[in-house]
């Protein structure tokens, strides 16, 4: 049995939504804010009935303010009304297990996603012009992506061979002299709320490519904060995303590691032992504004960090362009090289 | 009790280390610098190595690195007439610079002569200590080279041309001998001519190569060898000798000689070998070895050619590339991340343990390329072989 919340303004009662350039919940209707601490008029809906259809694992709930049927998979959090388009928070979704312990809100809104996305296509010499001019963002939105955060510590030795070389000649000669070294290092880093992206429908290369977020931003979870926006709960345990953060913390130590060796020719490890010991994770929600633009036909993503305001997505090649570009440039310094040495000799 | 006894076999203990520890007095000094260039172990064996060489063979040989020594050659003259008392003494002595070699006793001039090459097979070995093992071996073998079986004949001082045979007059020796001798002072390359008429049963190589080498004669030479015994001629090229006079300049010698030979004009032989010397020592002082026909060529350092279109196409293709891929990177900006380096908290990393280990050396080198803007080049440079004594000589031989 779940419940659906929504917020009514007690000036107006129009529904909520929290608004990130203020921080605070917003009435679009009257422009009422207030603070989404200490905000406590909540109505409940009660859910007349709740079709559970297990094996496509969607629910369907009916919103009370305008009867629409409104189908939300398992883990959908956070919504709005497709046909009354009022935001609603599922809150049988965020209960027990799924309730996040902390929450970075969003910081930008949806027009600063389109100021950022325009910013984003300046200055990319080889982006066709086309899509600049005709390429229409079919759809934004802001999202609440689920994290693991990790902690743990590295305890590593690696050892490595290295070499340095020394060149010189005399008048009949040239010598090279190479000292053939082992080296040896042992000791150990902490790492603390390294994020591994808990939803499978969202992809880890963006939520990776926003990085970082800003860790003073989180404040403590409370539903209020998602209003207005979309949200999931984590569909990927805690265990299995565990491996991608001992991953990454690996090759961190490995590359701190390395640049403790230097003065030396080359450096390559040959042997790496490199423990790593249990730490806290926590389930957290961080803030995303996602963009689909539609061009020649195809899906062009791009994702922005809804709190710093990073923005990333790649975009397509004119490949006339960079030949051009290319053969003509080839063509101009060759032949400006040929005619000064010509000139010269 | 107990205390007594502790105390007594420490003592005991340090009196024996001590003097296992002094039971060779130091021939290898290693001071600045040179810690680790070579393991205890090694370093008490080759101890014990030269110890016993200077009790059986009377030569004290030395071995010392330091990079403090600013100037290694009063260093060595010094520490030689320190510890000079037995009949040979030997020191090599080097900074992380230079290097110096003194010799004191009857064979101190074939050490002096033999300086160069004692220090090339030390910095060519494998490992420092494998370099002193085939130094101080080395030594060895030079001074006691009269023990050596070698049946060449030996003169005294380092006269250019040696008549054995006594195929030419008094006054056509001593002129073919001023021509040799300028040839020295003018490219510091030592001229040699030697007629015999045995070889005492040794091939034509070794009697040359020995001859130059057993009597000695300085680094940079040639030696022209006739044998009347069996009619053979025989040219041996060392050092400088051999880098600038190839086998191909060897038989231009040879041809230009090749008809006096035959007639028995030997003076006229030997001036020819003077002069053809001249021209093929000459050449190579201006940085031309010869080493085949070559064809006429232009001046051609100065002109615009092929080369220069390749530079300026080469600079330009690469430009192009970097730059083209600059932009075309900028269109990706979504990418797997690797690394948690933000996440590292401020001050957790330390390290306990760090250790750097020196395991060996080694030097290679290759000779530089003389300028030679020769065109077809039917030579192949100089094809060396080593002598009884060690040491690397080119050239060949024949018969007239």
């Amino acid at each position: 049995m779940s419940d659906l919340k929504y917020f009514e303004c007690p000036n107006c009662g129009g529904r909520l939504e929290f608004d990130s350039a203020s921080q605070k919940l917003k009435c679009p209707y009257c422009e009422g804010t207030y603070d989404p601490d200490t905000f406590g008029e909540e109505k409940e809906y009660t859910i007349e009935n709740t079709k559970w259809d297990e094996s496509d694992e969607l629910s369907v709930y009916t919103c009370k303010s305008c009867g629409g049927a409104i189908i939300t998979d398992a883990n959908t959090v956070a919504t709005s009304c497709p046909y009354c388009g009022d935001p609603v928070v599922l809150q049988g979704n965020v209960r027990g297990d799924y309730k996040p312990s902390r929450i970075i809100p969003f910081a930008l809104d949806k027009n600063a996603a389109k100021k950022e996305y325009k910013r984003h296509l300046k200055g990319k010499f080889f982006l066709p012009r086309a899509f600049t001019d005709e390429a229409v963002i079919d759809e934004i939105k802001g999202v609440y992506v689920p994290f693991w955060l990790f902690d743990g510590t590295a305890n590593a030795q690696i050892w490595y061979d290295a070499t340095k070389v020394r060149h010189w000649s005399d008048a009949d000669y040239n010598y090279t002299e190479t000292s053939y070294f082992k080296l040896f290092r042992s000791g150990r880093v902490s790492y603390e709320e390294v994020p591994v992206d808990a939803s499978s429908l969202i992809d880890d290369r963006m939520t990776e490519s926003i990085e970082p977020f800003d860790d003073r931003e989180f404040r403590e979870f409370n539903a209020n904060y998602l209003a207005g926006y979309l949200a999931d709960k984590y569909d990927i345990s805690a265990r299995d995303c565990k491996g991608k953060a001992d991953e990454r913390i690996i090759n961190s130590t490995e590359a701190l590691f390395a640049s403790t060796t230097s003065g030396y020719s080359s450096v390559v490890p040959t042997h790496s032992r490199i423990m790593l010991s249990e730490g806290r994770q926590e389930y957290v929600m961080m803030p995303m504004w996602l963009l689909n633009v539609k061009y020649d036909n195809k899906d062009y993503k791009f994702a922005m960090n809804g709190q710093t305001g990073k923005f990333v997505g790649d975009l397509p090649l004119d490949k006339g362009k960079m030949w051009g570009f290319g053969i003509g440039l080839f063509a101009g310094i060759s032949a400006l090289l040929i005619l000064l040495q010509y000139i010269l000799i | 009790m107990k205390k007594i006894l502790t105390v007594l076999f420490t003592c005991l203990l340090v009196i024996f280390s001590a003097s296992a520890i002094s039971a060779g007095s130091d021939h290898i000094i290693i001071g600045k610098d040179g810690e680790g260039i070579i393991d205890a172990y090694e370093e008490s064996r080759l101890e014990d190595d030269l110890d016993h060489i200077r009790d059986d063979y009377g030569i004290d040989i030395y071995f010392i690195f330091d990079a403090s020594i600013s100037d290694v050659q009063q260093y060595a003259i010094n520490f030689i007439y320190d510890v000079h008392n037995s009949e040979n003494t030997v020191v090599l002595c080097m900074n992380d610079e230079y290097y110096d070699i003194e010799a004191l006793g009857p064979q101190q001039d074939l050490i002096y002569a033999n300086s160069s090459d004692l220090f090339n097979t030390f910095y060519n070995a494998v490992s420092t200590s494998s370099g002193i093992e085939e130094y101080y071996k080395k030594v060895v073998r030079i001074v006691n080279s009269e023990a050596y079986t070698s049946s060449v004949d030996t003169v005294s001082g380092t006269p250019a041309f040696v008549d054995l045979a006594d195929l030419l007059s008094s006054s056509e020796e001593s002129d073919i001998t001023s021509r040799l001798n300028e040839l020295y002072n003018k490219y510091g390359i030592k001229v040699v001519a030697v007629t015999t008429n045995t070889l005492h049963g040794m091939t034509p190589q070794d009697y040359a190569d020995d001859f130059y080498d057993y009597n000695g004669y300085p680094n940079d030479g040639v030696l022209f060898l006739l044998s009347m015994e069996d009619r053979d001629w025989y040219v041996s090229t060392r050092g400088k000798g051999a880098r600038n006079i190839t086998e191909f300049g060897v038989d231009l010698i040879a041809d230009e000689m090749m008809s006096s030979l035959k007639k028995g004009d030997y003076y006229g032989a030997f001036k020819k070998y003077a002069s053809k010397t001249d021209y093929l020592l000459g050449s190579a002082a201006k940085g031309k070895v010869v080493d085949g026909y070559t064809e006429p060529q232009k001046e051609s350092e100065s002109e615009f050619g092929a080369g220069n279109i390749g530079i300026g196409v080469g600079i330009g293709a690469i430009i192009s590339f970097i730059t083209t891929l600059i932009f075309k990177g900028q269109l990706k900006s979504v990418h797997k991340e690797r690394y948690a380096r933000n996440y590292v908290v401020d001050g957790s990393f330390y390290l306990n343990g760090y250790a750097d280990q020196f395991i060996n050396r080694s030097v290679s080198r290759s000779p530089r390329p003389k300028n030679d803007d020769s065109g077809s080049h039917s030579g192949g440079g100089t094809s060396y072989h080593t002598s009884s004594s060690g040491i690397s000589h080119g050239g060949h031989g024949g018969k007239f």
